[in-house]
């Protein structure tokens, strides 16, 4: 048996008692309220399913990114889908991103025709968590961004509302804890903390 | 193909380090000066790439027929007709299809009288292999080189990173909507598989910054935000100065491994 089986078996009854440490640490999660990136999710599946929340696109006719905006009343949690279209013509745009806040990311409250799942990664990352709870589920972020400096010496030119769409505003939370990709992989974790605690959370294969 | 580290290099040398058939042909197009002499390559060269092999094929087939002919504008115009091509827009192709559709192309450009120099295109080269991307103007043979990368996805759609033939559109520089994923300037094409060139990179420590660092794609061209710019800049000079000629757009990989 090869050193690294070894290794497996020697943890096995760490990685049972304790489940969450078995698939959490080294890859980014990719699945919020039974809606996961890297699928064959795609735009026309979640309006038909959840209807079409606010609609932001890029100007211009190629509208190869979509934003779709949802509030969801009982969890008190915003949510935002991003599309992408890189499929051959006439196949729908795939959802990209999956950003989830407590602050608000539409200028109105657009509620889902059908009620979303609890907004929980297949690891437990929440808004709401502390840090400490985040640090236990995920281990040590890859990258600590100070958003709430670059937003000011970075981004002085910007306004609110193209920082609050590019999820570069510090309203979503003063430090962001990254969870990278290897480098051939596009999905990764962001969470804004706020006073230690996730104040939004951030689900990403975007280019 | 992994990563390329952060040293792009600009420059608007007369004479670029191509080592593609676009170095041996193009810029003579655009100079008016195509001769079999030129356009004759070596078996050698053939790869796996159609589109480049049918580029090839239909510079072959001019010369021969030419037999030392020195019609610039026919060839050209056999190179923007088959790139227009429909069936051209999601290549690749197999090599006999890409033959059969090249060989229509050049009976129909026979028979049709046509381009003048005024109607020559630029092209924008994008080489996926080498990491360059090239911005050529055949009216002053000026070449804008900058590092590029084709790097795409473990879990890209199949043919994420296949070769395409078709025109630039146009381009955007400033701020961009969903500016992390693509950077400050984007170029857009004819591809329907909307694979653009742009920078940016959602996850990098400043997807904003002039020289922001390198992600995989899922089959984009990405490029250094500034440089990227700055070719948006060339391409957006030239529709203004030539509104009534195209920009050729080529990504292919490279003839010679």
């Amino acid at each position: 048996m090869s050193l690294r089986g070894r290794a497996a078996w020697l943890l096995l009854p760490i990685m049972l008692a304790c489940p969450a440490m078995a698939s959490a640490v080294g890859k980014a999660d990719k699945c919020m309220a039974g809606i996961c990136l890297e699928s064959k999710t795609n735009q026309k599946m979640l309006v038909a399913k959840y209807g079409p929340g606010r609609l932001r696109k890029e100007p211009g006719a190629d509208a190869d990114t979509m934003q779709r905006c949802y509030y969801d009343k009982k969890q008190g949690l915003y949510i935002e889908f991003t599309f992408d279209k890189h499929a051959e013509l006439n196949t729908d745009s795939d959802l990209t991103t999956i950003m989830v806040s407590s602050v608000p990311m539409c200028p109105k409250r657009y509620a889902p025709k059908k009620p979303f799942q609890k907004f929980v990664t297949e690891s437990g990352l929440r808004v709401g968590l502390t840090e400490a709870e985040v640090e236990a589920i995920k281990g040590k972020p890859d990258r600590i961004d100070d958003v709430a400096g670059k937003e000011q010496k970075n981004y002085a030119n910007f306004t609110q509302e193209e920082l609050m769409q590019d999820y570069l505003s510090s309203a979503y939370g003063g430090v962001k804890w990254m969870y990278l990709p290897p480098e051939d992989d596009l999905l990764l974790n962001g969470l804004y903390i706020s006073d230690g605690k996730v104040k939004s959370l951030l689900l990403s294969d975007s280019e | 193909m992994p990563l390329p580290s952060d040293q792009s290099q600009r420059s608007n040398a007369a004479s670029p380090p191509f080592s593609s058939m676009s170095d041996q042909l193009y810029p003579q197009v655009g100079q008016g000066r195509v001769s079999p002499g030129v356009v004759q390559l070596q078996d050698d060269t053939f790869t796996d790439d159609p589109v480049h092999d049918a580029i090839r094929q239909v510079f072959d087939i001019e010369s021969n027929q030419k037999q030392g002919g020195d019609d610039a504008d026919k060839a050209i115009g056999l190179v923007k007709d088959f790139a227009s091509h429909q069936a051209w827009k999601n290549s690749p192709l197999t090599f006999d299809e890409a033959k059969n559709t090249v060989m229509n192309h050049v009976v129909k450009t026979q028979a049709a009288q046509g381009n003048t120099a005024s109607t020559i295109p630029a092209l924008v080269y994008t080489d996926m292999s080498g990491g360059k991307t090239w911005f050529h103007n055949p009216d002053t043979n000026e070449n804008f080189e900058i590092q590029t990368s084709n790097a795409v996805t473990s879990n890209a759609k199949e043919g994420a990173d296949s070769p395409y033939i078709g025109n630039i559109t146009r381009c955007e520089v400033g701020e961009l909507k969903n500016a992390k994923a693509f950077g400050t300037a984007k170029i857009y094409t004819t591809d329907n598989r909307q694979r653009w060139i742009h920078g940016g990179g959602t996850g990098l420590d400043d997807p904003l910054a002039p020289r922001q660092g390198w992600k995989p794609t899922q089959g984009c061209t990405r490029g250094q935000n500034e440089d990227v710019e700055q070719l948006c800049r060339k391409i957006q000079q030239w529709q203004t100065e030539n509104p009534d000629r195209t920009i050729l757009y080529i990504r292919t990989r490279s003839m010679n491994p």
